[in-house]
């Protein structure tokens, strides 16, 4: 049996493993303690819209479903933030219309049908060298800024009003985190696909939070976690040829109920 | 410049059409403790909220030290206490980080806590006496106790004034005057000049300098014993109050006669 490494794609396909488990897992604890996984799910379904213009127009499908990806989350949150329409609304609409979109012009243009099961599902063949430059990139500045806002973040998710007694604009913390909600998303879309991606927005945090409650021991516990998940998700993905994205939910929702089970148990 | 730690002139405010306080003009001097009394909607936790820099006043100005509020250099010496607590109680957090959570560092931006911060942190959890919660989670607290964190909080940007909005809420009665006479603690321990919304007027002369009298504007400011006097005071508060002043070492009493037929709205 061949060694996986001797394949540079599934170097790529680790590489780009590694730093998707590093943000998802640093972002899902935000997404988890203000309860917002909606908005992954929004964002996601309507950034595969923004994928079909892209490859029905011939440009980059990456950076169309960028913009959507950005642009609705912006108008989720906004949506939600003046309390105008319930958010369950904003993303059915959002959602049902992206997809709807998505799905008419792919029709339009059949010979895409192949391409979408892997942007629905994740497929580890798909990401290249200069995915992974892009991507490389995206995910350094998102550290920084996470890094760097980590306590006008948590302030955000803890007690939002008491940021605005302190001075603080949380409006614009609560964008910039959707748009590296987004930004994640689409990072994540070639390896673990549209229709997966807001399960690992959700799973990693709510795991260790079984467990853990400080979110100083969550977030690099989450990340650790991750890792192991999504390294295994990959190398089983390479022998079975199962999509890459379904086995690491597979992985990560059976990780997440063993858990549960077990502290059950522990009680 | 003693005059001007805060003042209120020809204030008014309004959050839709109809005046929420009109033409208040407050001044206060500092380290004292000033009591705010008033019915229900009468615009206490407004007038906090304004001189916490949090709303603007529609006419007149409010001076914090020769400043507006809401500014950076304002908002680190002004420590205010919501009447709600807007915290999400699941979120994991302990209750010493949440308490350093609140240090404002330069430019507005939190800040990581220091070895100062963390000093400044013990001293006020040993004025509170809660410096047995420190470790714990911050779920994991009675509601007498997440009212002190929320106090702890506000204090550890070390700020000249303390904001309280109905901190009792939440304190059974047997432990009142316990938390109060912490308050009292507090206030000589940090040179803090404290304003505190109470709906429990036998405070008032037990740790109170002052009285204001609010509802929709301020109708009456004075010493405790002066509020006895003023020939409006039950028209205006709603209800009928009888001040009782009782000898030099008795502590003074503030009565309010419960009607149960004119309840508060
Ligand atoms: N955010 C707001 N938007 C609109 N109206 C408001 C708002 N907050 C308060 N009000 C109104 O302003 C008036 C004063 O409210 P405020 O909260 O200042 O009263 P209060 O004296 O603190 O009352 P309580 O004793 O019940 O706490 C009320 O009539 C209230 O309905
Ligand atoms: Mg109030």
């Amino acid at each position: 049996m061949p060694s996986i490494f001797q394949y540079s794609f599934m170097i790529n396909a680790f590489i780009g493993g590694f730093l998707i488990a590093v943000l998802c897992s640093f972002i899902s604890f935000f997404i988890v303690s203000r309860k917002i996984s909606f908005i992954g799910v929004g964002i996601s379904h309507s950034a595969f819209g923004g994928l079909a213009i892209g490859l029905f127009f011939g440009f980059s499908p990456m950076i169309s479903a960028l913009l959507f990806a950005i642009i609705s989350g912006i108008a989720i949150v906004s949506f939600v933030e003046k309390k105008k329409i319930q958010e369950d609304s904003v993303i059915g609409i959002l959602f049902s219309f992206s997809m709807a979109l998505g799905i008419m012009l792919i029709s339009l243009k059949k010979e895409y049908s192949a391409n979408i099961f892997g942007y629905l599902f994740g497929n580890i063949l798909s990401v290249t060298k200069e995915d992974l430059i892009m991507y490389g990139v995206l995910a350094l500045i998102i550290i920084i800024i996470l890094l760097f806002y980590l306590k006008e973040f948590i302030m955000l998710s803890f007690d939002e009003t008491y940021g605005r007694v302190l001075g603080l604009n949380m409006d614009f913390y609560n964008y910039l985190l959707t748009i590296i909600i987004a930004v994640t998303i689409i990072i994540s879309i070639k390896l673990v696909g549209i229709i997966l991606i807001s399960a690992l927005l959700v799973i990693p945090a709510a795991t260790t939070q079984i467990w853990l409650n400080d979110y100083k021991k969550i977030i690099p516990f989450s990340i650790i976690l991750s890792v192991i998940v999504i390294f295994s998700g990959l190398y089983i993905s390479f022998y079975t040829k199962v999509p890459s994205g379904a086995l690491i939910v597979i992985i990560y929702t059976a990780v997440f109920f063993l858990s549960w089970i077990l502290s059950k148990i522990k009680k | 410049m003693e005059n001007n730690f805060l003042s209120l002139t020809n204030v008014w405010f309004k959050y839709d059409k109809e005046w929420v306080l009109s033409d208040v003009n407050l001044k206060i001097t500092r380290n004292r403790i000033i009591g705010v009394i008033g019915p229900n909607g009468g615009g206490k936790t407004t007038l906090l909220k304004l001189i916490a820099g949090l709303e603007k006043p529609d006419k007149g100005t409010i001076l914090f030290h020769n400043q507006k509020p809401g500014t950076p250099e304002t908002i680190v010496r002004i420590g205010y206490v919501p009447q709600h607590a807007t915290v999400r109680w699941t979120f994991p957090i302990k209750v010493s980080d949440a308490i350093l959570l609140g240090k404002i560092g330069q430019k507005g931006k939190l800040s990581t806590p220091r070895k100062e911060d963390k000093e400044r942190l013990s001293e006020i959890a040993q004025a509170l006496n809660i410096e047995n919660l420190l470790e714990k989670h911050i779920a994991d607290l009675s509601g007498g106790q997440q009212q002190k964190i929320f106090i702890a909080r506000a204090l550890i940007n070390r700020p000249e004034l303390l904001l309280l909005d109905e901190p009792e809420t939440g304190i059974d009665v047997a432990a009142q005057d316990l938390f109060f006479a912490t308050l009292k603690d507090i206030h000589r321990r940090f040179d803090l000049t404290i304003i505190i919304v109470t709906h429990d007027l036998s405070v008032i002369p037990k740790i109170c300098d002052e009285i204001a009298c609010v509802n929709n504007t301020l109708f009456h400011h004075s010493s405790p014993e002066e509020a006895l006097t003023c020939p409006n005071f039950d028209k205006h508060y709603g209800s009928h109050l009888e001040v009782i002043i009782h000898g030099k070492n008795i502590p003074h009493r503030l009565v309010h006669e419960h009607h149960d037929d004119e309840e508060n709205k």
